[in-house]
């Protein structure tokens, strides 16, 4: 019986684990797109922009500027697709990152200070918490999911992810030690997983 | 740091979220290519942070679509590179990923099923000690039996011994019993046949007859084998008194059971 018990717990493992290196979609268009091929970076961008402009939005607030800085973000990985190295992360990760960092980047421009969408980086977290981006989370069916999440995880994930914080520095805006700012990074993805699953 | 240590320690996730140092990400990185482990770790924290993002899209306008092509379209789109070394790098990875996790799924249904029948011999090896243990004790009683009636044996077939038969008085005519006297060494065993058997607070007591004198050999009770009384130096005659429990020191005469010459 014991034995059993044993097959069925390997054959679970070997179902389960396939989900957690699933292939990566983006790989083969990344790969004609590095050949110039303009039909898979169109549609690379019809897979991908929804997320990404997600991603900046969340970070700039919806506007000309997050409009250019995806647009910025797509050039940028026209132009770097031969640089994408598959052994250091997924492709749909490598394409988050650059948005990420080009509307983080744009953020602490002065050009951005200037246009008063926002005043700098602490009212851009703030903004995070508001009714407002809680309406329109509420629209986009995320609600469920988010919250799941503990605020103290939810605002580790926007301030590491979103704000492009260090770890440090998320220790030092918060007055959190940076142990906490650390277990509770790892914590928050953890919970963040285990949302997703269920969601999805 | 191990791969272990290093999935434990957070830093991978500070890694997906970029807020490693350069050093970091070259520590990560450097483990990544060589761990499958790392690497599996890894890619569940991008795929949690990509479900993320996509949980969160927004759809952005048509123009932007429509601007990036056109701006493509102004160029010269004849941007030939190699196909990528990553492809092949990759799916050769992901084998290895997929082997080295069959291989440690074997390896756990193995150790399982082995750490279960260690168990099992462990609870055997336990049972048959303590059956061991059992019989060790049962030994030991045998022995001590058996030494018991080998001593036994021994007064019976001395030849030495004067077997002196003791017979029942008006009391108690039906009584019986042997005593086994040796007169070199003067051990004395007493055997009873049949007694009746004592009222509670009495005993049996046994008399030495010497010169007409009783002589105090001990008490006994009404169980079968031999049992050791005093030494007896000389006797002309052997009797046995019913007295209070533990013996008395001169015998009461009207309740004598039992008694024998010395042939």
């Amino acid at each position: 019986m014991p034995v059993l018990v044993h097959k069925q717990f390997a054959l679970q493992l070997l179902l389960v684990t396939p989900m957690s290196i699933s292939p990566d979609s983006g790989l083969e268009l990344l790969s004609a797109v590095q050949r110039g091929d303009k039909a898979a970076f169109a549609r690379l961008y019809d897979l991908y922009s929804a997320a990404l402009f997600g991603v900046i939005t969340r970070i700039l607030g919806e506007g000309d500027q997050a409009e250019e800085v995806l647009q910025d973000s797509f050039m940028k990985i026209w132009r770097s697709a031969n640089t994408y190295d598959a052994v250091k992360g997924r492709v749909f990760t490598w394409m988050l990152n650059i948005a990420r960092n080009t509307a983080i980047d744009r953020v602490r421009s002065a050009d951005h200070r200037d246009s008063g969408l926002t005043q700098g980086l602490d009212k851009a977290v703030y903004r995070m918490g508001t009714d407002e981006v809680r309406d329109r989370l509420d629209h986009m069916g995320m609600n469920e999911v988010i919250g799941k999440l503990k605020r103290e995880h939810q605002e580790m994930i926007d301030m590491a992810y979103y704000q492009g914080w260090s770890q440090q520095e998320i220790a030092d805006r918060t007055g959190l030690p940076l142990g906490t700012v650390k277990s509770r990074t790892r914590t928050a993805l953890q919970v963040l997983k285990e949302a997703l699953k269920d969601y999805s | 740091m191990n791969s272990q240590e290093l999935i434990g320690s957070g830093l991978l996730e500070a890694y997906a979220l970029g807020q490693a140092s350069t050093e970091e990400v070259r520590l990560v990185e450097r483990m990544r290519a060589s761990d499958p482990q790392v690497d599996v770790a890894i890619t569940e924290i991008e795929l949690s942070l990509e479900a993320l993002a996509r949980k969160r899209s927004v759809a952005p306008p048509d123009r932007v679509r429509a601007a990036l092509l056109t701006e493509l379209g102004g160029r010269d789109g004849a941007r030939v590179f190699p196909l990528t070394r990553n492809d092949r790098k990759d799916q050769w990875k992901t084998w290895l990923a997929a082997a080295s996790v069959l291989i440690l799924a074997g390896s756990i249904g193995t150790n399982l099923m082995l750490y279960n029948r260690l168990g099992r011999v462990q609870d055997q090896l336990a049972r048959f000690e303590s059956e061991r243990e059992v019989l060790a004790e049962q030994l030991q009683v045998n022995n001590a039996s058996l030494e018991g009636t080998r001593e036994q044996l021994q007064v019976l077939l001395d030849p030495r011994r004067k077997v002196i038969p003791l017979a029942g008085l008006p009391v108690d005519p039906s009584g019986s019993a042997r005593v086994y006297w040796d007169p070199f060494t003067h051990e004395v065993h007493v055997n009873v046949l049949s007694l009746p058997a004592p009222p509670p607070g009495k005993q049996y007591q046994l008399w030495a007859l010497a010169g007409g004198v009783p002589i105090d050999a001990g008490v006994f009770d009404v169980v079968g084998g031999l049992q050791a009384m005093r030494a007896i130096t000389s006797a002309e005659a052997f009797a046995v008194t019913l007295e209070k429990a533990g013996g008395v020191p001169s015998p009461t005469l009207s309740a004598m059971y039992l008694m024998g010459p010395v042939g």
